[in-house]
């Protein structure tokens, strides 16, 4: 847990954070959520909102085509939908979910975000647009990859407004290859809940021109904050000196690798990537975290939305 | 013109890189802004123990001109206020308005943050949790008998601005006993505190959420579906969404709640009432008419929570 806002979680601590990275680098997880807190998030606002930056664009035809197949089954009941929007950032999918799937005041919208900074400039942002176009409004900041939090949520929101939870992951990639985020997902979802995500995914054949692009200067100058933070808390030396490895593209488990390779010692992996090629990837990855694809499209460009719900439990 | 450098900071958006004059002075703000700023950089450097000599040298320079800076007597020039932001991991606003997370900073520096011991515990709270009463105590009483209170319980108000500063439970609550004792806090003055609450640097990133609703109904519901983002202590929930014109609130402590009294002769109810008159006035927020509450149970009487009914107009 990186830090939780939750009534019964205390604030961070530096030490807190400090052992939480140094956990993470144990057990070989990606530090990239560590670059998303104070300037990191601040950095990524700017690298998210310039002209240049092409993070997310192809995942939004998936999605696009995904909500446009899936939103009459969602809405056949009549019920309302609690959108929970995970990784929500700095609010720049909003206008694209809500003019997707039609959200009005029947519906909610519930931002979580692992990096408090991100949602305050969500909510500067986009209030007028969320108070005018839904029903209810809150935000968390939770971290997708805490075993509670996700759940706690769910049970939240559907404590307070009655509807189908739909978790929603929009490019989250490196969120989703993590296993035990997907499990996470599976847990927070209830019997008529569902989970849709859309991801960029990589052909075969251009898994080199993916990696160039997490090559590039303005990729790696925001994952610099992943080890700024480290630094920052102590749980790396503060003189450490080193460099980003060229990304790597792992064909087995179809995932982009970014790694920080200090003068000396162990390389530590910053950034993982969920790049799946076809839709039986989807299948055996999700599969993994206790998910059931119900419906799965693929673009020309290799995008992939997915509506999951969550597999029965035996 | 050093004010006037110093405010382009405070918004943190123009970049500047002229020098702050250390020539002669205006009288009165430009003075009080310099002596602030000193007395920030000398708390900054105690918190984090670190010797004159040391920030003289980060600063490159000179050991008497560090302690002039600090005596509010020397203006500090951009570069000088950035390497101090980086070297303290603070932001070069905080320097400015003196909104400094001292925690953060002495736990940085491997120190023990400068409040009591007692409040080093339970560390489940926010200084954003008193800051209305704080201001209220000096609205009404001013500075110096805030600050003679406030040393009756070993805290300095200069490192109770930061409203993220995480601080033990038993400082708010010790505050509040303070504030009861000395007459400050009553029936009487709960309501022009609550007054207190709505307001930006109260409030923080929601501020904008709130002043955006449209309706009393929708702007309570949203400070409920949120009220995790500033209350530690106690869970609030919507039990039951009656209708358009009312909600079932349950509000109940939090694990951690154990651990703390609460429930003591001096406090007494005064955290049911507060929260009574909070959420009842809570629909001023936009001009609205104050909602009509009504208490089911109260945990202050012996009931597990309170549950409110309530309605607006």
């Amino acid at each position: 847990m990186i830090r939780s806002l939750f009534s019964s979680s205390a604030p961070p601590t530096t030490e807190m954070l400090k052992a939480e990275i140094i956990g993470t680098m144990a057990r070989q997880e990606p530090l990239l959520k560590f670059a998303y807190l104070g300037e990191g998030a601040r950095a990524w606002n700017v690298f998210r909102s310039g002209e240049e930056c092409n993070v997310g664009s192809r995942e939004v035809d998936a999605l696009a085509l995904i909500c446009k197949a899936f939103e009459p089954e969602l809405r056949a009941n009549g019920a309302g939908i609690n959108v929970i929007h995970l990784g929500s950032g700095n609010g720049v999918e909003i206008p694209t979910l809500f003019e997707l799937f039609h959200l009005s005041d029947l519906d909610s919208y519930t931002a979580v975000d692992v990096s408090h900074d991100l949602l305050e400039l969500l909510v500067h942002d986009f209030s007028k647009f969320l108070n005018d176009k839904a029903g209810a409004v809150s935000f968390f900041q939770a971290d997708a990859t805490d075993p509670h939090h996700l759940a706690q949520i769910s049970q939240q929101v559907r404590k307070t407004h009655p509807g189908i939870n739909l978790i929603v992951a929009a490019g989250e990639g490196t969120l989703l290859s993590d296993p035990a985020v997907l499990t996470n997902i599976r847990t927070a979802l209830g019997p008529s809940d569902y989970a849709l995500f859309s991801l960029d995914g990589c052909n075969a054949s251009k898994t080199v021109e993916l990696c160039a692009q997490y090559n590039s200067d303005d990729a790696r100058n925001f994952l610099t904050h992943a080890i700024a933070c480290a630094k920052r808390v102590g749980a790396l030396p503060d003189q450490l000196e080193g460099e980003f490895l060229p990304a790597v593209f792992d064909q087995d488990e179809k995932q982009l690798r970014v790694y920080y390779q200090p003068r000396h010692g162990e390389k530590i992996l910053v950034l993982r990537s969920l790049k799946p090629q076809k839709k039986d990837d989807i299948t055996r990855m999700f599969s993994r975290g206790g998910l059931v694809p119900v419906r799965t499209l693929m673009t020309e460009r290799t995008s992939f939305g997915i509506i999951c719900k969550a597999a029965a439990l035996t | 013109m050093s004010v006037t450098i110093i405010k382009r900071h405070m918004r943190g958006r123009k970049k500047d890189t002229k020098m702050l004059p250390v020539g002669p002075l205006k009288k009165g703000q430009d003075e009080k802004m310099l002596v602030a700023l000193g007395e920030t950089v000398k708390r900054l450097r105690k918190c984090a123990h670190i010797s004159q000599e040391k920030i003289a040298e980060t600063l490159i320079l000179h050991q008497t001109a560090v302690c002039r800076v600090e005596l509010g007597l020397q203006s500090l020039q951009p570069w000088h206020l950035q390497k101090l932001s980086d070297l303290y991991d603070v932001r070069v606003a905080g320097l400015l308005t003196g909104q400094i997370n001292y925690w953060q900073v002495a736990e940085r520096f491997g120190q023990t943050p400068p409040f009591p011991k007692r409040y080093l515990e339970i560390v489940f709270g926010k200084v954003r949790e008193f800051l209305p009463l704080l201001k209220f105590i000096i609205a009404e009483k001013g500075q110096a008998f805030t600050n003679r209170m406030l040393s009756e319980l070993e805290l300095d108000l200069h490192y109770l601005q930061g409203p993220d500063q995480p601080i033990g439970v038993n400082c708010n609550l010790d505050i509040m006993r303070q504030s009861i004792k000395l007459g400050v806090l009553s029936d009487r003055t709960l309501k022009s505190l609550v007054d207190e609450t709505r307001s930006e640097s109260a409030q923080g990133f929601l501020h904008s959420l709130y002043q955006t609703q449209s309706s009393p109904m929708n702007l309570l519901r949203t400070l409920i579906l949120n009220a995790h983002h500033y209350e530690s202590n106690f869970i609030y929930s919507i039990e039951d969404d009656r209708d358009h014109s009312g909600i079932v609130l349950t509000v109940k402590p939090a694990e951690h709640m154990k651990y703390v009294a609460y429930k003591d002769q001096d406090l007494g109810d005064v955290l049911c009432r507060y929260k009574r008159e909070y959420l009842t006035q809570f629909p001023k927020y936009i001009g609205a008419k104050p909602a009509r509450l009504q208490e089911k149970e109260c945990h202050f009487h012996g009931a597990a929570k309170c549950v409110y009914l309530i309605h607006v107009a």
